[in-house]
């Protein structure tokens, strides 16, 4: 496993986007949660991280938009994507744009950390 | 007023029916009122066994009601017969049982009052006119005299001191002179008119002294009987009439006991009497033959002892022996004891003694009980005097200790005084007085219709009629009733012969023009043909010795006119020639009673068909119950009846009913109306709440009561309806109330299978609602079942080290279980919606339920990018619902909106709930979208069912929605009216109360 990396979550549900800093956290890397697309955006943390996690279906910017934004200013943060409503083609659209994971919630801890890993693993 | 001798005259006055039968059910007696009530004649009755004539239906087993009569002395209770026509007859019968001198149970006696409803009126009636009738024709000549100025002449006398008022008189001649003059005549009855040969009434008002002219003893003795205070006087005596002639009558008065000036005085022709006595005096034989023979006790007794002890006295000076006796009751028992029983008859054995004779021949004081001394003293004052008899009422005893009224009488052979022996007569009138009561109290009530009354008298000659009547027995004729309906002209003949002597200013007034003497013909005057078989009866009466006969007719006046009569004929007793006809027009009674039966059969037709289930109930005992518990000063009845549950029991008994109508039969499982009559007890087994709600009111002075309750049925069924009860002041003074029962079992179960099925379809609707919004639903429950998981994997992680790092742990766990509810509150508000339950209203705060739905929507909400805008009122009035059902009306709508404005391609997408208090009493909710609105076509179909413009949908969510809240009483409609430019839909709630 790699040193100590930022991941930044962005989820409008504080329970959720809590526990998934508290899970990214577990395994020992640094985290940060946001609670919209636009917040992390703005806040000047996506220089240091390493991995995004972000809720699809959000109001304002969805999690795909911001794939697509980061992409077409050519920055390439994996980006791992989870949906509370999987609908038909949502996941064809996520991975068209890009993303370096699909997940439905309820989801396992241990996919998650899986896609962190190969995701942390790939830019080292 | 003596009749004695002839009980069942007296019982023939009577309203009610009488009837006396042995204890093996044999008739003794069978009165004049149970002739009219059983349509048998007396003769027909007599010596049959009652059950043979009477056909009676007892509400408990005759045997054990027998019982009760010899254990208790009374029974009473309601029985069914029928009468010789067959007509069925409720009677309230009341028995009595009577035993001999030894308390041997002899007869019972049973009075009988018919209850039957259309019985009611011609009782009524037929009583009023018996009254009538017995005022004026009973062979009684009644005066009521006028006493008042006496009393302060009684009273002067009292504050002299003086005790004896013959002494006095004695002493001061001129007293009586004085005393006779202050008693004035003040109304006589028609009898009394004729008594005394007046034309009219009024002619003998004034002084009494003029009809004693020959008779001064008389007056004298009652005019001392009433300083001491006897109660009723009478004696035999010569009366003078208005000629001067002399007739001997027997002279009785009384004083009713509230109203001390006045006297009414009756007076008895007895000159036929007379004469037949002194026939009777003739032999001493049969006159110890009639007394044996006659209900009379009677005595032989020997008064030297007494009379020894009186001289005694003489001697020492006593001038006065009534004063003496008075201030000497021992003196007076004492002379009792000397008195010795020589002989009596066997009807005193049976009266006074146990069977055995012996036993009654000591002395007499035994028989005497203390209250009776004075009398004993007066008859033997009397007896001293040399009057030539006694005659008193007063109590006596047996020798088994019991007491009773008896006519006391006591005859004084001439000049036989201290020689020889004494008779006595006793003759129980015990029931004689029940009956003088009742009869008193029906005359003071007769005295007002006496003076309003006017009456058309004719006094008619039948001198022809009974020669013509001769002349036909001598040829033969046996049969006149039928000689009558097959002979017409032997009846006009009958008509023409029968002469009017005189008719009074009534008669006049009724049948005339004005001259008398146009009537003073003969009577096919007035009688017109049709009546003819009416005036042959009449004949037919006086042929069979009857002393009147009364029937109504239809007469003619002069002038041709016909009217309705009630025509009287009495026959005088000694001269069969002579008669005296009474008319009474009844034209307007008759009218009256017409129209009062026509009215009557109406309302009773009414009733009867009404389809509505009626009663009548009879709650005169009801009446008496609760004002008892008022005396017992009860206030709250429902409190009473907690603490006293018997008395709730004792109320219901008390309560019949009466008279059921066919629907009520019909509803309540009954073969006919008699099923159902009696208690009201099987009906109440299910809502006795219900019924102390009735009572309570009742008790409350209410007028009325009306609530939904639930009746057993005879057949076993259960009932819903409204009872409604209606006790107005009226009826309820008769111990009458209403009441209804309208059914709505087959209402209540239509309007709940209703209910049902539209919760059904509002579930159902509900499901399909939660389908449209699985996707909601499912990230609703997703998100924190993501959230526990990834708390739960970072746990373990934090665990897995080597050092685990409980603080994480701690803080990961809290988290856990706020997630983990959070679900649980989320799947709780969704099963609510889809779990099919019965609606239950409570009372709600709308701005609860308005939130709850935001809260429910909230991601379906944010999912499409919608903006929800809540405006609640300040204050809106609860109302009440089911929470449920409002919040589906609600979600339902604010979806509608939101489905609506999605094929809206962009801009922003908004909807608008507001409340808002229209007035004290009502709640509205109000829906609007910015959305494209509602086209002409969905408009007119709103909520018409299956009408949908979605894809997929079933047309079935608006149909509901409005079902829901017209339950609920409120109201839904949907307009184009939105202010914020789209759809507007809005429902009222009327507030909870």
């Amino acid at each position: 496993m790699s040193a100590s990396q930022l991941v930044c979550i962005i989820d409008d549900d504080d329970s959720l986007r809590a526990a998934l800093v508290g899970l990214v956290r577990s395994v020992g890397h640094e985290a940060r949660g946001f609670e919209s697309a636009e917040a992390f955006l703005q806040s000047g943390a996506i220089d240091a991280c390493a991995c995004l996690v972000t809720d699809i279906q959000m109001p304002g910017m969805t999690g795909v938009e911001l794939k697509e934004y980061l992409s077409a200013r050519q920055i390439d943060l994996p980006v791992i994507m989870i949906t509370g409503r999987p609908d038909p083609g949502l996941e064809e659209k996520a991975r068209a744009a890009g993303a370096a994971g699909f997940m439905k919630k309820p989801f396992e801890a241990s996919a998650l950390i899986g896609y962190l890993d190969r995701a942390l693993g790939s830019v080292s | 007023m003596a009749m004695a001798s002839d009980g069942l005259e007296i019982l023939d006055l009577v309203a009610e029916s009488i009837i006396v039968r042995d204890l093996e059910g044999r008739i003794q007696a069978w009165n004049a009122a149970s002739e009219a009530l059983y349509g048998v004649p007396r003769a027909a009755a007599l010596g049959k066994l009652a059950q043979d004539i009477l056909k009676t239906a007892y509400p408990s087993p005759v045997s054990e009601i027998e019982r009760a009569v010899l254990e208790t002395g009374t029974w009473e209770g309601e029985v069914r017969r029928a009468s010789a026509e067959g007509a069925p007859l409720k009677i309230l019968a009341r028995w009595a049982l009577r035993r001999d001198g030894e308390g041997y149970p002899i007869t019972i006696v049973e009075t009988g009052r018919s209850v039957t409803e259309s019985k009611r009126l011609e009782e009524l009636e037929a009583s009023e006119r018996r009254y009538r009738d017995l005022f004026h024709y009973m062979p009684i000549g009644l005066t009521q005299v006028d006493a008042s100025r006496i009393v302060p002449l009684f009273k002067e006398l009292r504050a002299q001191g003086v005790t004896d008022l013959k002494a006095h008189i004695d002493a001061h001649p001129d007293f009586l002179p004085r005393a006779i003059d202050a008693m004035l005549v003040e109304e006589v009855n028609e009898q009394n008119v004729q008594i005394f040969g007046a034309q009219t009434a009024a002619e003998m008002h004034g002084p009494v002294s003029r009809y004693f002219q020959a008779a001064m003893p008389t007056i004298r003795r009652s005019i001392e009987a009433r300083y001491a205070g006897v109660e009723f006087f009478q004696e035999e005596m010569k009366a003078t009439r208005m000629d001067g002639s002399v007739v001997d009558v027997l002279f009785a008065t009384a004083r009713p006991g509230a109203i001390a000036d006045k006297s009414l005085v009756g007076f008895i022709d007895i000159t036929a009497r007379k004469k037949s006595e002194e026939g009777l005096r003739q032999s001493e034989y049969r006159y110890r033959n009639m007394f044996q023979a006659m209900a009379a006790s009677f005595w032989e007794l020997d008064f030297s002892g007494a009379n020894e002890l009186v001289r005694g006295v003489l001697k020492s000076g006593v001038t006065n022996l009534r004063q003496y006796f008075l201030a000497n009751p021992d003196f007076v028992r004492e002379m009792m004891k000397r008195t010795r029983v020589v002989d009596v008859n066997d009807q005193t054995v049976a009266l006074f003694g146990r069977g055995d004779k012996q036993e009654l021949l000591g002395n007499v004081e035994v028989f005497w009980p203390e209250e009776s001394t004075q009398v004993y003293a007066e008859a033997y004052a009397h007896a001293a005097e040399q009057a030539p008899n006694y005659s008193t009422e007063c109590r006596f005893r047996r020798i088994d200790g019991s007491l009773f009224d008896g006519l006391f009488t006591v005859a004084y052979p001439p000049r036989e005084m201290g020689r020889g022996t004494t008779m006595v007569g006793v003759i129980d009138v015990t029931a004689r007085k029940q009956s003088e009561e009742a009869l008193r109290a029906s005359e003071r009530r007769y005295q007002s219709l006496f003076q309003a009354m006017a009456v058309s008298f004719w006094e008619v000659d039948f001198t022809g009629v009974r020669e013509l009547l001769r002349r036909a027995r001598a040829s033969g004729v046996i049969d006149f009733g039928q000689h009558f309906t097959d002979n017409p002209g032997f009846l006009r003949d009958i008509m023409r012969e029968t002469r009017v002597v005189d008719v009074n200013d009534q008669t006049v007034a009724l049948f005339g023009r004005g001259i008398k003497e146009e009537l003073l013909k003969t009577t096919d005057l007035v009688w017109p043909e049709e009546s003819w078989p009416d005036y042959a009866q009449a004949i037919l009466s006086s042929l069979e010795n009857k002393p009147s006969f009364s029937v109504e007719t239809r007469l003619r006046r002069l002038d041709g006119t016909i009217f309705d009569a009630h025509f009287t004929v009495w026959y005088s007793p000694d001269n069969r020639t002579a008669g005296l006809a009474g008319v009474i027009d009844i034209t307007e009674r008759k009218r009256a009673h017409a129209e009062l039966e026509r009215s009557n059969e109406r309302y009773r037709h009414l009733f009867h068909h009404l389809p509505i289930a009626l009663f009548q109930m009879d709650s005169s005992n009801l009446l008496a119950f609760m004002q008892d518990l008022r005396a017992q000063g009860v206030t709250d009845l429902d409190r009473h009846f907690d603490s006293n549950p018997d008395d709730l029991t004792r109320a219901m008994e008390a309560v019949k009913i009466a008279e059921v109508n066919h629907s009520a039969v019909r509803l309540f499982g009954g073969r006919d109306a008699d099923d159902l009559i009696g208690s009201i007890a099987p009906y109440w087994t299910t809502s006795k709440q219900t019924l102390r709600n009735i009572l309570n009111s009742r008790y409350n002075g209410e007028e009325s009561f009306r609530e939904e309750t639930k009746l057993a049925t005879l057949d076993g069924r259960v009932v819903e309806g409204l009872f409604t009860s209606a006790f107005p002041p009226a009826l309820s003074e008769m111990g009458i109330s209403v009441n209804s029962f309208v059914d709505a079992t087959e209402k209540n179960r239509a309007e709940e299978m209703l209910q049902h099925v539209q919760a059904d379809f509002a579930h159902a609707a509900r499901v399909s609602m939660l389908g449209e919004l699985t996707a909601s639903i499912a990230h609703e429950v997703n998100q924190p079942l993501a959230a526990i998981a990834a708390n739960g994997e970072a746990g373990l992680r934090w665990l897995a080290r080597p050092e685990p790092d409980v603080v994480e742990v701690r803080e990961l766990t809290k988290r856990i279980v706020a997630d983990a509810r959070r679900a649980a509150d989320v799947i709780s508000r969704i099963r609510g919606m889809a779990v099919r339950r019965a609606p239950e209203h409570a009372s709600l705060a709308i701005d609860e339920v308005i939130r709850e739905v935001l809260l429910f929507l909230r991601h379906e909400v944010q999912s499409r990018g919608v903006t929800i805008t809540y405006h609640p009122a300040r204050s809106v009035p609860p109302v009440r619902a089911d929470r449920t059902q409002l919040q589906q009306v609600i979600v339902n709508l604010a979806v509608n909106a939101m489905q609506a404005m999605a094929n809206a391609s962009d801009g922003s997408r908004n909807i608008v709930i507001r409340t808002a208090a229209s007035d004290d009493a009502t709640m509205v909710c109000s829906i609007e979208d910015n959305g494209p609105g509602i086209d002409a076509v969905g408009l007119a179909r709103l909520f018409d069912s299956f009408f949908t413009t979605k894809e997929g949908g079933m047309g079935m969510g608006l149909p509901i929605c409005r079902s829901i809240i017209e339950a609920h009483g409120g109201r839904i409609s949907g307009d184009n009216c939105s202010t914020i430019g789209g759809a507007r839909f809005m429902f009222s709630l009327p507030a909870a109360t």
